[in-house]
C-alpha cells in the first residue's frame, strides 16, 4: 500500500517537473548548430576510487579513501573547457584541468590533465546534458618526482541554462589514468571519480 | 586528415613520455606505498622510560613516545628549539641536552662540568641505561662511558683519545657498548676505555657485534674472516642482534635488510622500506616462523617490519 503511493507521488512529481519546464521542449531538435561553441570552468571534488599497482611482487588494486584503501584522500579538482559543435549533436574540443589528493604520507599528489575531447548532447535547450569522453595526456607530480602519462575520461553532465547563453550544471564522470613504463613493476592503474559544479557560456 | 594527426601528435607524447625510467618506483605506486607521518620528526632516541616508552628527541623538543600505541604524549613536550637536536638523553625526570657549543644543560639548567666547553660530538646507547659520548675540544677528541644507573651526567669521567705514536685523530664513534673507533690520518683503531687499549684495525668501524664487524668501507666481515660487501655506506645504519643473528638495515640506499647469521648474509629486498628512515631496531620477534622487526622511524613512529612476509605495519 505504501509503495503504491509512493510511485503515485513520484509519477506525479515528474509530471509537474515536466509541466513546469513544458516550454522547454526536451526532446526537440538540438539547440545547437555547427560551428556553436561553449566555454565550461568547472569545480569539483576529487574521490579517489581505485590504485592499483604491484606491491610485493603482485599487481594488486586497493580501493577507496586513506591508509587503508589507495592511500589517496579526497582532494579537488579544476577544469577550463572549449567545445566547438560539427553537428547539431557533436561538438569536439578540449579541456585543461588541475587535480590534488593528498597521501597518507601527508604529501600532495597533483595531475594536470590535458584532453582531447568529443561530446555527445542528445539533450540541448534550457536544459542539456552533455556525455563526454576525453582522452589526453595527464602531467602527474608527487614527492618531487614528474610523469607524463596518457589519461582517459569519460563525464556525464546535468546542465540548466538560466539566461540563453548562461548555465549552471553539476557533473560527473570517471578518471582512467594508466600510468605505463617498460620496467611493468612501476606500471599503475588509477581511477578517479570527479563530482562538483560547472559555469558554461555558449554562443 | 587535420585533427587525425593531432590525434597522432597526442598518442606520440604518450608513448614518449611514458618511457621516462628516472625514478624507482612509479608515482602511484610511491604514492599506494606511502605511510602516515606523525606531528613530530624522531631524530633520535635519547632514552627509555619504562618498557613501552620512550623518550625521543624531535626538530621541536623532547618527549615520550610509547613504542605500543604507536603515538606521541603531546602534554610530555619540552619544547627546547633547535636545540632539542643535541639531546643527550633523558631519563623519568631529566632531559640532559646541549646547544653543540660546548654548553651543557640539565632542563633548564646550564651544567658547570668538567665537559663544558667541548663540544658534543655523538652518542651512543643499547639499553638507554648505559651511553657512550664523544666529545671535541679544538682538535683533541675526548670519550665516556655513562652508567645511568650508578652516576649522573654532571659527575661522569671523561679520558682523552690518545692514539699510539701521537697521530692525528680524524674521528672517533662508538662502535658498541664498551668500545669507539678511532679513525687516524694513516691508521684505524679500535679503543677500549675500561682497559686503555687501543688496536689497530684495517679499517674504519662503524659497528662491531660479538665478532662479526661492520667496517665503513670494507662491508661486514664474518666470524670466519670473510668480507662481505653491501650496499651503500655505513654511516646510516640500524643493526640489532638476536639469538647469534645480526639484523641490519641500512638507509641509504634503503629498502634492504640484510641478516647475518653462520657466516651468511641474506639480502632482503623489502620495496615498501623504501621510503621509511630507519632510526633503530627495537626489538626481534619470532612466530610461527615468522620473523618482525620493530624499528623506530624518523616520519613514521614505530613500523613492525615482518620480513618473512616483507610486509610493513
Amino acid at each position: 500500500m505504501y509503495n503504491a503511493n509512493m510511485k503515485r507521488k513520484i509519477v506525479l512529481l515528474l509530471m509537474i517537473f515536466l509541466l513546469l519546464f513544458s516550454g522547454i521542449n526536451l526532446f526537440a531538435s538540438s539547440y545547437y548548430d555547427t560551428g556553436s561553441q561553449s566555454f565550461t570552468i568547472s569545480l569539483a571534488a576529487d574521490f579517489p576510487l581505485m590504485n592499483a599497482y604491484t606491491k610485493e611482487g603482485k599487481f594488486t588494486p586497493t580501493f577507496g579513501f586513506g591508509e587503508s584503501g589507495t592511500h589517496f584522500f579526497p582532494g579537488g579538482m579544476g577544469s577550463l573547457d572549449y567545445e566547438g559543435f560539427f553537428n547539431p549533436y557533436f561538438s569536439m574540443g578540449g579541456s585543461i584541468g588541475y587535480e590534488f589528493n593528498y597521501c597518507t604520507d601527508g604529501k600532495i599528489f597533483t595531475q594536470v590533465p590535458i584532453l582531447f575531447k568529443l561530446t555527445y548532447m542528445p539533450i540541448s535547450g534550457k536544459i542539456e546534458v552533455p556525455i563526454s569522453l576525453g582522452l589526453g595526456f595527464n602531467y602527474l607530480s608527487y614527492n618531487g618526482k614528474s610523469q607524463f602519462t596518457p589519461m582517459i575520461d569519460l563525464t556525464a553532465a546535468f546542465r540548466f541554462y538560466f539566461q540563453e547563453g548562461w548555465g549552471i550544471g553539476i557533473y560527473t564522470g570517471l578518471d582512467f589514468v594508466p600510468e605505463l613504463y617498460t620496467d611493468s613493476e612501476k606500471n599503475a592503474i588509477s581511477l578517479f571519480i570527479p563530482l562538483g559544479l560547472s559555469v558554461t557560456y555558449r554562443h | 586528415m587535420k585533427k587525425l594527426s593531432i590525434l597522432l601528435i597526442i598518442l606520440s607524447l604518450f608513448l614518449l613520455f611514458s618511457c621516462n625510467e628516472e625514478s624507482s618506483e612509479g608515482l602511484f605506486q610511491e604514492a599506494g606505498l606511502s605511510i602516515k607521518k606523525e606531528t613530530h620528526q624522531i631524530v633520535n632516541i635519547v632514552g627509555k622510560k619504562d618498557s613501552s616508552t620512550l623518550f625521543v628527541s624531535t626538530y621541536d623538543g623532547v618527549g615520550e613516545y610509547n613504542i605500543n600505541s604507536r603515538s606521541f604524549n603531546e602534554s610530555s613536550f619540552r619544547k627546547n628549539g633547535r636545540e632539542a637536536i643535541y639531546s643527550l638523553y633523558a631519563d623519568s625526570n631529566n632531559v640532559y641536552y646541549t646547544d653543540n657549543k660546548g654548553n651543557y644543560f640539565k632542563n633548564n639548567e646550564k651544567l658547570n662540568t668538567t665537559i663544558s666547553g667541548k663540544r658534543f660530538i655523538s652518542s651512543y646507547t643499547e639499553d638507554y641505561v648505559k651511553y657512550l659520548f664523544v666529545f671535541l675540544d679544538g682538535d683533541e677528541y675526548y670519550v665516556s662511558v655513562l652508567d645511568t644507573s650508578n652516576t649522573t651526567f654532571e659527575n661522569m669521567t671523561i679520558t682523552k683519545i690518545t692514539p699510539p705514536n701521537g697521530e692525528k685523530v680524524i674521528n672517533v664513534r662508538a662502535i658498541n657498548t664498551t668500545s669507539f673507533s678511532i679513525k687516524c690520518e694513516n691508521k684505524f683503531y679500535s679503543f677500549t676505555p675500561s682497559t686503555s687499549a687501543y688496536s689497530e684495525e684495517s679499517d674504519a668501524i662503524y659497528k662491531r657485534f660479538d665478532n662479526i664487524t661492520y667496517y665503513e668501507n670494507k662491508g661486514v666481515v664474518t666470524p670466519d674472516g670473510k668480507e662481505h660487501s653491501i650496499s651503500g655506506n655505513g654511516r646510516n645504519v640500524s643493526l640489532y642482534s638476536s639469538n647469534g643473528t645480526l639484523y641490519l638495515i641500512n638507509n641509504n640506499p634503503s629498502g634492504i635488510v640484510y641478516k647475518i647469521s653462520n657466516n651468511d648474509i641474506t639480502s632482503i629486498s623489502i620495496p615498501s622500506l623504501q621510503n621509511v628512515n630507519v632510526l633503530d631496531i627495537l626489538s626481534c620477534s619470532e612466530n610461527n616462523g615468522e620473523v618482525v622487526l620493530s624499528v623506530i622511524t624518523s616520519f613514521n613512529g614505530v613500523k613492525s617490519i615482518n620480513i618473512t612476509s616483507k610486509k610493513i605495519e
